[in-house]
């Protein structure tokens, strides 16, 4: 290049890049504002307080997965900013006093709660009108991020709009929590959900019967020598002390036999023995090892029945103990004996069914029944199913008759959810584990349109007036009408969803369903943490704090364990929390703020802590826990008094967690139902006649009354709408029909429920697998690895195989949990939702039968699936979009 | 080794650039990336650079292949709305700004670099307080601190803008020891912070972006990086993130 060239070029370039100076401070407000820094997210501040900040703290960080159990965590925080996780180092760990440790979720809370695609301002569909505004478009169409006040005007201004059209009635807001419900009853109320979730059929069955099951204290399970594991997994579902408690059982000696369809991880710990059942058949096998104890049973040469505690404690199991008024031959003997139907209930029948087989049911009855201290350890999964009311009495009337209630080492405890350690709580607080029942103080305010509600927006587990069943939420928005009561149903007009809290358009069965009911209504709106499908499917969406973000939370451990979590970070971006929420949609609607929220949350907080009380050596009377000053009330800025207590109430908060001191002959023993079986006069349980009921009118009244299906008030064994036996078009001669497998959902442990599976690192370590028998899989041409295409009746869904032998052959296991992501072209989910294959078919009392779909599963032909961490837990755009 | 006496040059003014004109135009050039990137789209301000016809010569770096190439794609967009910015247009500057920075749901090119120095895409970290350290050394803060990162995009090039202005303030002002310190820092901070995560960060927007804007503006970051590595003279960057 010349030179001439060479100074012409830099000569264009000089003058080029001077002309556009002028041009580009123009747009930028002149230059000078650069060096203030002052216009892009940057300010002077003085130096004074520009100090770095190195010196991190420990902060107890709260857990809310509502996984059952309780690990205490907590966040070391630097300026600030959360940069790794710890655990419980605040005692030494032992069996009298365990440490709570984390589990993998609770160590992953920083990554879900600091994740880059978290909800991070108020937004609005694009296409989002009043009246709905292209409504096919929910779940794909783009965002516009908008102000808190456009998304508030909006919400309240349809809010109005729905209420002086429809009425409340249109305003569905099923189990959106009591705070987030505290504004929507003021302004009338809502329509909200009934029936339990987790507890399955336990839940009617525990109000009816006496008993929904109990666990005695840690100590006392440990004295069992056989313990039965009926379908129960803690070690996934509720990680923490169960496992811990039954492995000191199993370190004691204790015999451990596990019955369910999968081997699971808790029984590859502790099982001695595997019996593999098909899902959803327990009832017909409690049923054979109660005929096998009736007809080996001899009072003298072979006792296997404990009488006495059948003649004092129940009522129904022979013709001579009825409950008055009763049919004698409405007895549960003569069922199981098969005196009126000709059919015994025996082992054989048991095992044509259940697929255990029938030698090692009457071996198990016997085993159980012989031996003094034995204990079964369910979980309500075998509730969970449709058509199983009368199971719990089928396990009530098995341990009633081998006397394994109310004695040391024997049991029947459902559910680990706090278990494996019963008794009154050692220290008193309040349980926060998933939800809060707060500002616990305030005044409630009922839903006026739910008979009889005390607190709207409370979880409620029987039928009520006014309320829809969970199996009927989706039904109720597409058809306008829901059940109440046998052959009636009460018309509904929905117009407007509300979703706070919770996550039901995955949560709850029928996901196909909630889709086209969440594109029939004019206005969803969603407050979440998340861009959940709750979300994904609204018009408006507001991001809310996390428990991480608020003043702080109480909550109880065990029974011996109360946790103060502080807060660890300011809000993530512009969240706010649900109170906050309620406030200012309650400005906006013309009702009083100070109804909604009385008074600050750290009034709460720290009511709550003055509040908490801990037992004393006597194992009777409790005392303050804490030590509160007059120095401390102005710290903290807050109204009390002060007190006197245990700890000093500053020493509670830095080390967030106090374990009341236990040993093995202190005073705060418990046996479930001791003060029952040694006098049950005077101890009566709650049930009609005051003791635990084989026959339970009660119950079989509820049921009927619910709408759906009926059922005898004995435990008969009625086959669930999907089972075993609807595998087959021809029962008698076993030709397997359409769906011919049966699926069943577990809890695993990459998330409870719905949440903390946002977190890379846990889904990349807990794969969310299709779980199949090799034996299925060779009939289909499926090998390990390969991703399947699942058929239910209500939806298909794409997953990755697991070919093990830890399944039975002719069931699959699919964890719960995972968001879906349909396929609007094909109708496929490829995340794997569980409920978009479960149907929402209500029987009984309502819940809802998740542990028995019936499926097919074929090879997918198409591209397999990459592994879930590859894949972003949403895309809601859509490629059309582009 | 560049030095304090680059305007030695104006023996011959209007040929060579100097350091009053390098500075200028970082500033410049690093302060229209940090607005476009971190403040959120604003029609009106849109509307201005298109009238101002912006991007039609660049103030920094013209030659300099991805920042031509960028400014190219900016102008594209210019001339395509010459008249009037429309609806639709600026709908889908919206749009893309969502898509690839704000959601909701996955990012397709989080504006932030902690999210790219750790394989769970996490928000707060080391790196974000490193940078929060940085800006201190400064007498800056976020506006937002604590509610959001302070190693977004749009703020580390605004720093970079007020580092530029500052050593040019030096420079006018004959301070030789702070022109050199504030350099320095301006090396220091490129290298251990946006020469490691901007070539990836850029690449993203790129594959993603759905309008002209952010595939340019994406193009000038990486191209204000490198021609600042050779007007600055600035060792390689530590661990480039792939």
């Amino acid at each position: 290049m010349s030179k001439d060239k060479i100074i012409s070029q830099a000569l264009s370039k000089t003058v080029l890049t001077r002309r556009s100076f002028l041009k580009w401070s123009a747009v930028l407000g002149g230059t000078a504002a650069l060096a203030g820094g002052a216009n892009f997210g940057l300010k002077t501040i003085d130096a004074a307080a520009a100090t770095e900040s190195q010196q991190g703290k420990w902060i107890p960080a709260d857990c809310w997965g509502d996984c059952g159990s309780k690990g205490f965590n907590k966040a070391y925080v630097v300026d600030g900013t959360v940069v790794r996780m710890g655990t419980d180092d605040t005692i030494p760990d032992s069996f009298d006093c365990p440490q709570l440790r984390s589990c993998a979720r609770g160590r992953a809370q920083r990554l879900n709660l600091l994740g880059a695609d978290r909800l991070k301002y108020p937004m609005k569909r694009k296409n989002w009108e009043p009246g709905g505004g292209k409504k096919e478009l929910r779940g794909r169409d783009e965002w516009v991020r908008i102000s808190w006040d456009e998304a508030l005007d909006i919400v309240a201004s349809e809010l109005k709009r729905v209420k002086e059209n429809y009425g409340n009635t249109a305003i569905f807001a099923p189990w959106i929590g009591v705070i987030p419900a505290r504004a929507l009853a003021l302004y009338g109320g809502f329509t909200d959900q009934w029936a339990g979730h987790s507890g399955g059929t336990w839940s009617p069955a525990g109000v009816f019967t006496g008993t929904g099951g109990g666990w005695n204290d840690r100590y006392d399970l440990i004295k069992s020598k056989l313990i039965i594991l009926w379908a129960t997994n803690p070690v996934w579902s509720q990680a923490g002390l169960p496992a811990y408690t039954y492995l000191q059982a199993k370190k004691a000696g204790t015999r451990f036999i596990a019955v369910d369809p999968i081997y699971n991880p808790t029984y590859q710990m502790l099982a001695d023995e595997w019996i593999p059942i098909r899902p959803a058949t327990d009832h017909a096998m409690l049923l054979g090892m109660i005929h096998t104890l009736i007809v080996e049973d001899n009072p003298e040469s072979n006792p296997l029945i404990d009488w006495d505690f059948l003649n004092r404690c129940t009522v129904g199991f022979d013709k001579d103990h009825m409950p008055e008024g009763a049919d004698p031959q409405e007895n549960l003997m003569d069922y199981v004996l098969g005196i009126h139907d000709g059919q015994p209930k025996d082992a054989v029948w048991a095992s044509e069914i259940c697929g255990a087989p029938a030698d090692r049911i009457r071996s198990l009855a016997r085993e159980y029944a012989q031996e003094q201290n034995a204990s079964i350890c369910a979980s309500s999964a075998p509730a969970r199913v449709d058509c199983a009311d009368s199971m719990p009495q089928a396990f009530i009337t098995l341990t009633a008759m081998t006397g394994h209630f109310g004695r040391s080492g024997s049991m029947l405890g459902i559910t680990n959810h706090f278990g494996t350690n019963g008794g009154p709580q050692l220290v008193q607080g309040p349980n926060s584990r998933s939800y809060r029942i707060s500002h616990t103080r305030a005044p409630t305010i009922p839903n006026p349109l739910a008979k009889n509600s005390k607190m709207a927006g409370e979880f409620v587990l029987v039928q009520t007036e006014g309320m829809i069943n969970l199996c009927e939420l989706w039904s109720a928005v597409v058809d306008g009408k829901y059940t109440i009561g046998p052959g009636k149903t009460k018309d509904i007009d929905i117009r407007m969803i509300y979703h706070a809290h919770g996550s039901r358009l995955n949560q709850i069965a029928g996901t196909m369903k909630a889709i086209e009911a969440h594109k029939k209504v004019e206005f969803v709106v969603t407050q979440n943490m998340f861009l959940n499908p709750d979300a994904q499917y609204s018009d408006i969406v507001l991001p809310i704090t996390s428990r991480w973000e608020k003043w702080g939370n109480v909550c109880t451990g065990y029974r011996e364990q109360l946790l103060w979590h502080s807060q660890v970070m300011e809000p993530y971006f512009e969240s706010k929390d649900d109170l906050w929420i309620g406030v200012e949609l309650g400005k906006r609607l013309g009702l009083d703020p100070k109804e909604i929220e009385p008074w600050s949350w750290k009034q709460e907080i720290f009511n709550e802590v003055a509040d908490a009380k801990v037992v004393m050596e006597d194992g009777k009377t409790y005392e303050s826990l804490v030590t509160i000053t007059e120095q401390d009330l102005k710290v903290y800025g807050v109204e009390g008094v002060p007190q006197q207590g245990r700890i000093p109430i500053k020493e509670f908060q830095e080390k967030g967690i106090y374990h009341a001191p236990r040993s093995p002959d202190d005073n705060n023993g418990f046996i479930f139902l001791k003060a029952f079986r040694d006098d049950p006069v005077n101890n009566p349980v709650n049930s009609a006649s005051g003791k635990l009921e084989i026959h339970c009118q009660a119950l079989a009244d509820y049921i009927k009354q619910c709408g759906w299906t009926e059922i005898r008030p004995i435990p008969t064994y009625n086959p669930p709408y999907e089972g075993y036996e609807s595998t087959f078009k021809d029962w008698k001669n076993k030709v397997k029909g359409e769906y011919p497998l049966q699926l069943f959902n577990m809890h695993v442990p990459r998330r409870s429920h719905s949440w903390s599976d946002n977190a890379l690192i846990l889904r990349e370590a807990f794969p969310h697998e299709l779980v199949m028998n090799p034996i299925d899989a060779k009939e289909r041409g499926i090998q390990n690895g390969d991703t399947a295409l699942v058929t239910s009746r209500y939806g298909k869904i794409l997953r990755p195989v697991w070919l093990t032998n830890i399944i039975i052959p002719g069931a699959l296991a699919l964890g719960q949990g995972a968001w879906v992501d349909l396929d609007e072209e094909t109708g496929i989910d490829r995340a794997g939702c569980a409920n978009v294959l479960k149907g929402a078919t209500p029987s009984g009392g309502g819940q809802t039968g998740w542990n028995s779909s019936n499926v097919q599963v074929e090879k997918w032909t198409g591209d397999p699936l990459p592994p879930d961490y590859k894949v972003p837990q949403r895309i809601p755009l859509k490629e059309e979009n582009a | 080794m560049p030095t304090f006496e680059k305007n030695e040059h104006e023996s011959d003014p209007g040929t060579v650039l100097n350091w009053t004109d390098i500075l200028m135009g970082e500033a410049l050039i690093c302060g229209l990336l940090s607005k476009a990137l971190y403040i959120y789209p604003d029609k009106a301000w849109l509307q201005s650079l298109i009238d101002g016809d912006v991007f039609a010569e660049a103030p920094f770096g013209s030659g300099q292949a991805d920042i031509d190439a960028g400014l190219a794609l900016l102008q594209g967009w210019s001339a395509e709305n010459t008249d009037q910015l429309s609806q639709a247009a600026f709908d889908a500057v919206e749009a893309d700004y969502m898509h690839l920075f704000v959601g909701p749901g996955k990012l397709l090119a989080p504006p932030w670099e902690s999210v790219y120095s750790n394989r769970e895409r996490v928000l707060f970290q080391k790196e974000t307080l490193q940078v929060r350290n940085w800006y201190r050394r400064f007498d800056l803060q976020i506006e937002h601190l604590y509610n959001q990162p302070d190693d977004h995009i749009g703020i580390e090039f605004s720093f970079l803008a007020h580092l530029a202005q500052l050593s040019l303030q030096a420079f006018e002002a004959g301070d030789q020891p702070r022109f050199e310190k504030v350099l320095n820092a301006q090396r220091e901070f490129i290298r251990t912070h946006l020469s490691r995560w901007v070539p990836r960060w850029s690449a993203d927007v790129v594959a993603n972006a759905r309008t002209p804007f952010f595939t340019g503006l994406a193009q000038v970051a990486i191209g204000v990086l490198k021609e600042l590595q050779t007007e600055l003279e600035l060792p390689a960057a530590e661990k480039v993130i792939q």
